[in-house]
């Protein structure tokens, strides 16, 4: 690597995370710890009927009887639970009614964060979720989706409004004890979205939940849940970010998607949590739990991920292939630099017959980072006809971090198709001097090159987000070249 | 220990009076194998739990009860001996019975008797080059099975070959032959200086009815400039259980190439350490498993790149027929100082059976950033259309799939460089379809 | 234009330049040929700013700048382009978006605005003409799966979009059947003006059957031994590169 070479890497690698502002509003807080009365407390803020709190509670002695997962390749101190706050809301004078009611404070920040909470101010349609801490402060929208029968609102909103639902289907594909962290949310769980297409309806606008974690000391433990009724179609996004803190904030959150007979949902995250700062001070935490079901015959899960944020990250985005020619999909690029950790990755499982699967990878590491993918690709007895094709790439900037592929494939049916492939490279010094000869700069051919590797996955991304998910590689990781 | 549970209970039994053999007579290798780790615990006797033994339980062997005595039939061995074609060759023929060396079977070269003998003759002719390899594994130590190999160290092939020699090519026979369930702990030392060269051919066979199993530690240090081509064939039959270790160190512009035959055996278990401690290193691992009924064939590879400019290339194909179950676990390591390393890596898979399953995990872990590295791994069943093609052409359903199972295998079978090895093989596969 | 004086270079130690004189003017169009090894592609890498060699000795001067002070990216947007002998391949990044992203770095370095989307458009359709390329061979990855034909014609293209002042062509016609080599040749003649030059670097005459040089210069060992007019490249064509190598024998 050239002097010119490495200066560049300086200045961008020491870019500042531009989300990192905190909101001064005045918050509604749990006292510090965890215990069945904490658990107690945020059931009763949120005024829930008596099976909510019962399974949360289920939920938090399974938890107690539970190890913290350790097999993962990610290193952090242990986390003390008792020293996070459990639940934070933001105070606001009475229950929204409208948008122009929320508080302007908050407003701003969203704004700030480039979401609008404002309809007509959007451009295109967009429904937006916005999660603050522990609650949803507004979702947009909601009349107009619910003239087509499709509910859009906070995970709290549904507890109350649709039980039948959320008994029916809240825990059904990860289910309480699933392992440490989804437990401990499904335990205190503080807010999330809720989303319902019914049989039939094409659902006209991308959903969307904006999480923010704002409050110091806190963690975050929403929860999404989306059902697609029969030959409905839905596309979701999450995106998601906090203030620049010395201390870890932890993020447990679980999100659980059901499609059935012919219906097809796609779920895109854009993760941009605070990573920590160059030393590795501070950042999120950020262990998540993802698993749709394909329940029904020819319907269709699709996860795309682009994960740039976070400390740690620790997700493994799953589809459980059970409906007949039921299609699952996964697409990810995750970026680590400086002393970021990521481990993440899919499971396809597959037990239907002529189910189909397909994984594209492509991990990302610069600065000190360690990335690892970490994927099962199971196919059970009964799964005749059952065809995968992963591709896991791995691109390395400098020679201080570290790249990782953990497959598992577990192949119990003989008309089985399994394919898997990965790679690792690095930007070759001829791809560069090819663009400098251009007259493109080093840092620019870096972020041309790097979005080209990761194409395939952001091409999967609706447009707004794809624009800002390659924006967000650029700064990520521009000139982090040796 | 009080740690034993049922399952473990004759495993304990078999190390108290394997302990207790032991401590009665001075070993041949006394005073080499002093550092070797023998604390064998039967509580971390390794379970499908370990991440390592995830898809192979040892379940089944543990509920053997193994003796410790062993009565052979030369006659028997000697007819089966001259059924091998390569057993007729000019070369070293080292055959081992029941863990001991069995000189009325075997044929050595007296000429290179001080480079190519067994462990225990070298262990009192040139000790201290013996000093130099028995051990270089043990950083790597990872279970109780190496260290009732440690314990036990049953004779095996040595090979001290100075500074640019060449050896003639040597078969080692590693027999078990017993009326009693029987287990043979075999250690192979090699240290081939620099610019030596051999090829090596290891072949485990086992007579009767009654469970046995092999559990040899294989130790190599490859100098620079030296050349090794080493073949392990294992034609156990179904009551046969193998779980071994090959330990490798490579220098600079070494080259190696290990080939791998499984065609039997109710569980095999090989683990194959290449530690590529030097540069412009070249290695090549091929495998071939091809099993049936209800059996196990677990491959784990490991290989690490620990300097920079070297090469490996690895390549496993499974053919699983039968309830029979393949397992590959291949790790590649690229260290930081390993840069401008090229690694690849491919196993292939062809199930031939409704039961039959197969679990691959094929690993890359990289730290340096100037690296060509990739894997793939494939399942699947034999191509539709060519089977379709061939049998366009005339050929039978079966004929057309033996056929296409040949050639699958064939791309493996035809890098072994010995001729009458490659027409055994061949034969074996003949055999199966 | 340019103006070459006493250049020496050489890689990890081993010299490969040894004093390089060339002058060369507007409008002209200059062959440099050689045997293999006689430097010729190490002079068209260093005038590109290639980093893996060293210049010990000697001046470029590039319309009254120091070419060898400048970047790599600085010396393209000062109008030299380097047509590769073997282009890179940039998996995901279509001709298009590459070639979009390079003019507007050169546009905003000359202190211009960034082309807009339409007229970007009307110039590629023009310049695709010329050299015979596909619209949907630009819409693919950088490179990636070309065949040797279609790399170098991608090569010209991007000389026709970027209209350099000087282009150096470093062994364009080396893998190029008789059509390609055509077509390539073509291109180029139509991209010739008063205004600005062109290096040809061959191993072969044939390409200067169809571009016809004003110049042609032999180098050998990392120095041009002879200069003459397009007869010298015939001479070259019948006696061989022996004739250079026997006459520099004798010399020395």
């Amino acid at each position: 690597m050239s002097k010119n070479d490495n200066s560049i890497l300086e200045e961008i690698t020491s870019s500042e995370y531009k989300y990192g502002f905190e909101t001064i509003i005045e918050t509604d807080n749990a006292p510090k710890g965890l215990s069945e009365d904490t658990i107690r407390f945020i059931s009763n803020k949120k005024n829930e009927p008596e099976w909510m709190l019962e399974w949360r509670l289920k939920a938090y002695r399974q938890w107690l009887t539970m190890k913290n997962p350790l097999w993962a390749n990610v290193s952090y101190p242990q986390i003390d639970f008792q020293d996070i706050i459990y639940y934070s809301a933001p105070k606001q004078k009475k229950k929204v009614n409208s948008l122009d009611e929320i508080d302007p404070e908050l407003r701003k920040t969203f704004e700030k964060l480039g979401i609008s909470l404002d309809e007509q101010k959007r451009l295109s349609g967009v429904a937006v979720d916005a999660v603050i801490d522990s609650v949803s402060v507004v979702t947009t929208f909601k009349t107009k989706l619910a003239e087509l029968g499709i509910i859009f609102c906070s995970m709290s909103e549904a507890v109350h409004e649709h039980p039948e639902l959320v008994r029916k289907y809240m825990g059904s594909v990860v289910p309480v004890n699933d392992n440490y962290f989804a437990a401990l949310n499904s335990a205190v769980f503080s807010d999330g979205s809720f989303c319902y297409i019914p049989k039939g309806v094409r659902c006209p606008m991308e959903l969307s939940t904006y999480f923010r974690i704002n409050t110091a000391g806190t963690g975050q433990f929403e929860r999404t849940l989306i059902v697609a009724d029969e030959g409905s179609y839905v596309s979701y996004l999450e995106g998601c970010t906090a203030p620049m803190r010395d201390e870890n904030q932890l993020h447990a959150a679980v999100v659980e998607i059901v499609a059935h007979d012919h219906a097809e949902v796609k779920y895109s995250t854009v993760q941009n949590w605070y990573p920590g700062d160059k030393e590795g001070k501070g950042g999120i935490y950020n262990f998540v739990t993802k698993r749709g079901i394909c329940s029904g015959a020819y319907s269709k899960i699709s996860w795309t991920q682009v994960e740039t944020g976070s400390a740690i990250t620790w997700k493994y985005p799953s589809v459980i292939l059970k409906g007949d020619h039921s299609v699952g999909e996964f697409y990810s690029v995750a970026v680590t630099n400086n002393r970021q950790q990521a481990d993440t990755g899919t499971k396809m499982i597959h037990i239907g017959k002529h189910t189909r699967s397909r994984i594209v990878s492509k991990g990302i590491s610069a600065g000190k980072s360690q990335n690892s993918y970490r994927g099962l690709v199971q196919v059970f007895k009964r799964a005749e006809q059952a065809r995968n094709f992963s591709q896991c790439d791995s691109l390395l900037m400098g020679d201080q971090c570290g790249a990782h592929t953990f497959p598992y494939i577990e192949v119990n049916n003989p008309s089985a198709q399994i394919e898997h492939e990965a790679t690792t490279s690095k930007i070759g010094e001829d791809q560069l001097f090819y663009c400098n000869q251009r007259g493109i700069d080093t840092e620019s051919a870096v972020a041309l090159i790097v979005n080209g590797y990761a194409k395939e996955v952001l091409n999967q991304l609706p447009m707004e987000f794809a624009v800002e998910a390659q924006k967000l590689l650029a700064v990520s990781l521009e000139g982090s070249v040796g | 220990m009080n740690l034993a549970t049922p399952t473990t209970d004759l495993l304990h039994h078999y190390h108290a009076a394997l302990l207790e053999h032991h401590s009665m007579m001075t070993h041949p290798l006394h005073g080499l194998s002093d550092q070797l780790n023998k604390d064998f615990d039967v509580s971390k006797w390794p379970t499908t739990r370990h991440e390592e033994w995830k898809y192979t339980s040892l379940k089944a062997l543990s509920q053997i009860e193994f003796s410790l005595e062993a009565s052979s039939d030369s006659k028997k061995l000697k007819s089966y001996l001259e059924s091998l074609p390569f057993y007729h060759t000019e070369a070293h023929h080292l055959v081992f019975v029941n863990g001991l060396f069995h000189s009325e079977l075997s044929r050595l070269i007296p000429s290179e008797e001080k480079t190519v003998s067994s462990t225990y003759v070298h262990a009192s002719l040139i000790p201290e080059q013996l000093a130099k390899v028995i051990g270089i594994s043990c950083p790597a130590e990872r279970d109780e099975l190496r260290k009732l190999n440690n314990l036990v160290l049953h004779d095996g092939l040595s090979i001290q070959l100075p500074k640019g020699q060449t050896a003639t090519q040597v078969y080692v026979y590693q027999l078990i032959d017993s009326e009693q369930p029987f287990a043979v702990h075999s250690r192979n030392l090699i240290h081939l200086a620099e610019n030596a060269e051999c090829k090596v051919v290891e072949h485990f066979a086992a007579f009767g009815n009654k469970s046995h199993w092999f559990n040899p530690t294989t130790e190599i240090q490859i100098d620079a400039h030296a050349r090794l081509e080493y073949c392990l064939i294992q034609t156990q039959s179904d009551v046969g259980f193998f779980t071994g270790l090959s330990y490798l160190r490579q220098s600079d512009s070494s080259q190696l190439s290990h080939h791998t035959i499984s065609t039997g055996g109710r569980l095999i278990r090989n683990n194959l350490d290449l530690i590529l401690d030097g540069s412009h290193i070249e290695s090549h691992m091929n495998g071939l498993y091809m099993l049936t009924n209800d059996t196990l064939v677990d491959n784990h590879t490991l290989v690490d790149h620990q300097r920079p400019h070297s090469n490996s290339n690895e390549f496993y194909k499974g053919i699983m027929d039968g309830k029979s179950c393949g397992v590959f676990n291949g790790k590649i390591f690229v260290r930081q100082a390993a840069q401008k390393t090229n690694a690849f890596q491919s196993n292939r898979n062809i199930v031939l059976s409704p039961d039959a399953s197969v679990y691959t995990k094929p690993q890359l872990e990289i730290f340096a950033d100037d690296v060509k590295c990739s894997h793939g791994a494939t399942s699947g069943q034999l191509d539709e259309e060519s089977i379709f093609y061939l049998r366009s052409r005339g050929l039978s359903h079966a004929q057309a799939k033996a056929l296409l199972t040949k050639a699958f295998a064939g791309e493996i079978v035809e890098r072994i460089p010995q001729p009458e090895l490659r027409a055994y093989i061949e034969q074996q596969i003949d055999q199966r379809f | 234009m340019l103006s070459i004086h006493n250049l020496h270079a050489s890689i990890e130690g081993k010299k490969i330049l040894n004093g390089i004189n060339l002058e060369v003017k507007a409008g002209e169009v200059h062959a440099i040929m050689g045997p293999n090894g006689s430097g010729k592609s190490t002079l068209a890498s260093i005038l590109a700013g290639r980093e893996e060699f060293e210049v010990t000795e000697g001046s470029v001067d590039f319309t009254g700048k120091d070419l060898l002070e400048l970047s790599p990216e600085d010396r393209a947007r000062e109008g030299v382009f380097l047509a590769f002998q073997y282009p890179v391949e940039i998996p995901g990044v279509s001709t298009i978006n590459f070639l979009k992203t390079a003019i507007n770095q050169i546009r905003e370095y000359k202190g211009e605005k960034p082309l807009d989307a339409g007229t970007f458009l009307k110039t590629m359709k023009e310049k695709m003409k010329l050299v015979e390329i596909d619209q949907s061979l630009l819409n693919r990855s950088l490179n990636e799966g070309f065949s040797g034909g279609e790399k170098k014609r991608n090569e010209i293209f991007q000389m026709a979009m970027l209209e350099p002042r000087l282009a150096i062509l470093d062994e364009t016609d080396s893998g190029l059947d008789i059509d390609a080599l055509r077509i390539v040749a073509n291109g180029v003649n139509k991209l010739k003006n008063p205004d600005n030059a062109i290096i040809l670097v061959t191993h072969y005459q044939r390409l200067l059957d169809y571009i016809v040089p004003d110049h042609v210069h032999v180098l050998y060992k990392g120095r041009i031994v002879k200069s003459g007019g397009k007869e010298l490249a015939l001479e070259l064509e019948e006696k061989g590169y022996d004739w250079i190598k026997t006459e520099q024998a004798e010399i020395a």
